[in-house]
């Protein structure tokens, strides 16, 4: 399949990436390597050596929250060329708990899927998810939706849990603070975020086998986060989260706080940039110096009907769609498109949730694309151009190009005309 | 002109214990068979349940003839009839054959609204209703290569009176009258079969008079409606069904609609029963089921009952029904697991030990069993690949059982857990 890329198959790159496999399996579960820096920007394209396989960066990686990616199997997954998906720490903890994972021979064994994964720590969920959920010092309070216990998240609970589900990439238990809360709580959370970090660090008890990510807090305060980045970064870890940002802020604050991380964070690091999907935000924020991203934004959208194209998205469940016999996108190599209309699935969401599986598969081949096209663009030294060109596909005129963006590609060198 | 291209080839007749052989010339360019006893391919729109082309392509020996209904294309008339190519066509379907049932097995619809010239259809925006002329307007737009013709089949009802069974015949006869008149007269339908539907409730003598007069016009085969599971018990459907068999001509195929149960399937076969439709998989799987029912039997016929009868001293295994709380008891059958239950929350085995559809090589019963319990979306696609699989296994198991004359072996075999 034209579209699929098989975990580092690049033919020149595999002997590189053996004698790194063999360092690593040595000394450390991660590594990195940088193929190609933009010299405009403060774009990379990287090999990422995990330990089920390479990673090309930049990588978008598809959220299967409960152990699947909503009606995705495995082996679609990997036909798309998937290499590093995420579950999720706090719903796979409840249900079906860590003690039955590692059973099952892990997540990897329970789902049965041979690439790489990545948990967060399950502090997002905390705040986003639960309510009355109270944070000390020890850790997050909270009630089980299922049976009303009260439980504590802490440091080395979370560091246990994904222990257990044994992904390749887990995340230090953060203090989430909204993007919006300002104040001295922003601040506590912050220096709480560092304290934590060394909790987690100490906790973990397979540092041969998984990576744990440090993620950089301090909300929309460039002082904060320059504390964060500075203490943070003198920890020995493998890879850092840019966090806290991709709630509700501003954009202009966002782009800002970006780009001050990547400013300090190493060069020989992997950053990963949590909650960021939609195609605009991954561009940018490639330029802006980031290697990995998340979001449950493009299959969350797809059960809805909404499919990603190269010129915004398209709502099959639309009447506009009912007789429209192309196909999503005409030039897309998935097998949604390369097999059905829009009107067979407009028509087609009426009577089966297969019409949801087609478009997420959709989604996925979209963003996969997408970041095969950016990190080609690196390797080749034409990334500025490929900017200029994706953003006037996806937008019908120069006076609608987001502020922000313009703004935040200008500060990398980028103008867009 | 409405005739029957398609030939039934029995290689094997025993009264009161089924036919075996093989449908030829099927479609629109004759090159499809089809083994009976076998069962249709059902499908929403073209689309097996859950799965898209990619999921649907882990299984092999998939039946050559797709179902699709009008209760899921009639909304649909305005954008075919755009689209001038056919419902195979859009779907993306190609190498089977298409056959167009009014209803949809799988879902039953409400009663009370058919006439005398009229029936109704459910689809997703409400009940569309049906004359002859809408009904065979619809076939152009859809372009089967074989369909049922329209049919009053509402008397599946418990005391359904006489008069009303009666008016079902009388009524199914004029539309089968009326859909031959349009079809020999349309162009766009060259070519195209139609079958037959046998009513009459559950009154003898209306069942023979329908399949009489049914038998007198030139169709290509018979649907026997009214039956389905829920309206009567077997022994009753067996009765009705082989007086039935008698009306009809020997070479022309039988369709039971409505009727999936693998107990029931293997009884209506040896009634005379050549086809079934396979919505059975996926009413097993819309309850979160797993169909794990036996049918493998050794071929030496002397092994097999041995085989049968060992299996019988050391079962009590796990297989067995699930907690008689449940509220669902009565839906759930004894040849399906309730992977729901908690007794699975830790089964690392595969859903069917042997099994070789994708869903058992690559997953456990403990997965199926969380994905069922956090309601994610691929369990009905997991579990409709390995149902699906073993539904049409059996129907293989059961060909070559009668090819072996070794139905009653794969009987007890198929019903010991009752």
């Amino acid at each position: 399949m034209a579209a699929a890329t098989e975990c580092g198959a690049e033919a020149s790159t595999s002997e590189n990436n053996m004698s790194l496999k063999k360092a690593m399996s040595a000394a450390s579960p991660l590594a990195l390597r940088v193929v190609a820096e933009c010299p405009v920007t403060k774009a990379r394209a990287c090999d990422l050596i995990l330990p089920h396989c390479a990673v090309s960066t930049p990588v978008f990686m598809p959220v299967g929250t409960q152990g699947t990616l909503k009606g995705i199997t495995v082996d679609q997954l990997e036909g798309l060329g998937c290499q590093i998906c995420l579950g999720n720490t706090y719903h796979l903890g409840m249900r079906p708990g860590p003690d039955l994972i590692e059973k099952a021979k892990g997540l990897h064994g329970f789902m049965n899927w041979k690439r790489n994964l990545l948990t967060d720590s399950g502090g997002f969920q905390m705040v986003s998810l639960v309510e009355l959920s109270e944070v000390t010092e020890e850790g997050v309070k909270f009630k089980s939706p299922y049976d009303g216990k009260e439980i504590l998240l802490s440091p080395e609970k979370s560091i246990s849990i994904q222990n257990s589900l044994g992904s390749d990439i887990m995340m230090q238990l953060d203090d989430v603070v909204s993007s919006t809360v300002t104040g001295p709580r922003v601040e506590e959370a912050m220096h709480r975020s560092i304290r934590w970090l060394d909790r987690c660090i100490a906790a973990n008890k397979n540092t041969d086998k998984q990576n744990l990510f440090a993620i950089i807090q301090g909300g929309l305060n460039a002082e904060l986060r320059k504390v964060c980045l500075d203490e943070m970064t003198q920890r020995d870890v493998p890879g850092f989260a840019i966090g806290g940002l991709s709630g509700g802020e501003e954009k202009n604050d966002f782009w800002r706080m970006v780009t001050l991380s990547t400013d300090h964070l190493p060069r020989e690091k992997p950053r990963y940039l949590m909650g960021v999907g939609y195609a605009v935000d991954l561009v940018v924020c490639v330029a802006l110096g980031c290697d990995m991203f998340d979001c449950v934004f493009p299959t969350r959208t797809a059960r809805f009907g909404s499919a990603l194209v190269p010129w915004g998205s398209l709502q099959v469940k639309q009447k506009q769609y009912a007789k429209d016999f192309q196909p999503i996108d005409p030039e897309c190599q998935c097998h949604t498109c390369k097999k059905h209309s829009r009107a067979y699935l407009h028509a087609l969401f009426k009577s089966d949730t297969a019409a949801m599986h087609h478009i997420t598969v959709h989604n996925i081949a979209y963003q996969l694309t997408l970041m095969r096209s950016v990190r080609q663009s690196i390797v080749e030294g034409c990334f500025p151009e490929f900017i200029r060109t994706f953003m006037k596909r996806l937008f019908p005129s120069r006076d609608q190009y987001p502020g922000w963006a313009v703004d935040a590609l200008a500060s990398v060198n980028v103008t867009l005309e | 002109m409405a005739g029957s291209r398609m030939k039934l080839e029995l290689s094997r007749v025993v009264q009161g214990r089924g036919r075996l052989g093989v449908l030829k010339e099927l479609g629109k360019t004759g090159q499809c068979t089809l083994e009976v006893p076998g069962c249709l391919l059902h499908t929403h729109l073209g689309t097996v349940p859950h799965l898209t082309q990619e999921t649907r392509g882990t299984l092999s020996d998939l039946p050559s003839v797709t179902q699709v209904s009008l209760s899921n294309i009639a909304e649909h008339q305005e954008v075919l009839e755009e689209f001038k190519d056919g419902v195979m066509k859009f779907a993306g379907l190609r190498d089977t054959v298409l056959y167009c049932s009014l209803h949809d097995p799988a879902t039953p619809c409400p009663t009370g609204y058919t006439t005398n010239k009229t029936v109704s259809v459910w689809g997703s925006g409400g009940r569309i209703e049906l004359t002859v002329a809408k009904f065979m307007a619809l076939q152009k737009t859809v372009q089967p290569d074989w369909y049922q013709s329209m049919a009053d089949g509402e008397t599946w009802l418990n005391n359904t009176s006489r008069k009303r069974v009666r008016k079902s015949v009388d009524r199914t006869l004029a539309h089968l009258d009326e859909c031959l008149l349009v079809h020999q007269q349309s162009q766009e339908l060259e070519g195209v079969e139609v079958f037959g539907v046998v009513e009459g409730g559950d009154i003898l003598e209306e069942r023979v008079r329908s399949g009489r007069e049914t038998a007198k016009r030139p169709v290509a085969g018979f649907c026997l409606d009214g039956l389905q599971t829920g309206s009567m018990d077997q022994a009753l459907r067996t009765q009705l069904i082989t007086a039935v068999a008698k009306e009809l001509p020997d070479d022309k195929p039988r369709l039971l609609q409505g009727v999936g149960r693998p107990d029931e399937v293997l009884a209506c076969v040896e009634a005379g029963v050549d086809l079934f439709e396979s919505f059975f998989p996926f009413q097993v799987t819309e309850r979160g089921c797993a169909l794990s029912f036996s049918f493998g039997i050794s071929l030496d016929p002397e092994l097999a009952v041995l085989e049968l009868d060992e299996e019988r001293v050391t079962s009590g295994e796990t297989q067995q029904n699930g907690d008689l709380n449940r509220e669902d008891q009565s839906l759930m059958t004894s040849f399906e697991i309730d992977l729901k239950d908690q007794r699975y929350k830790d089964d690392f085995r595969p859903l069917v030990e042997g099994c070789v559809c994708y869903c058992c090589q690559n997953h456990q019963r403990a997965y199926l069993h969380h994905l069922l319990v956090t309601n994610e979306l691929l369990a009905g696609v997991l579990l409709m690949i390995h149902n699906t699989a073993h539904y049409h296994a059996f129907f293989s198991a059961l060909r070559e059982a009668l090819a072996n004359g070794q139905l009653d072996v794969l009987k007890r075999r198929v019903l010991e857990r009752d």
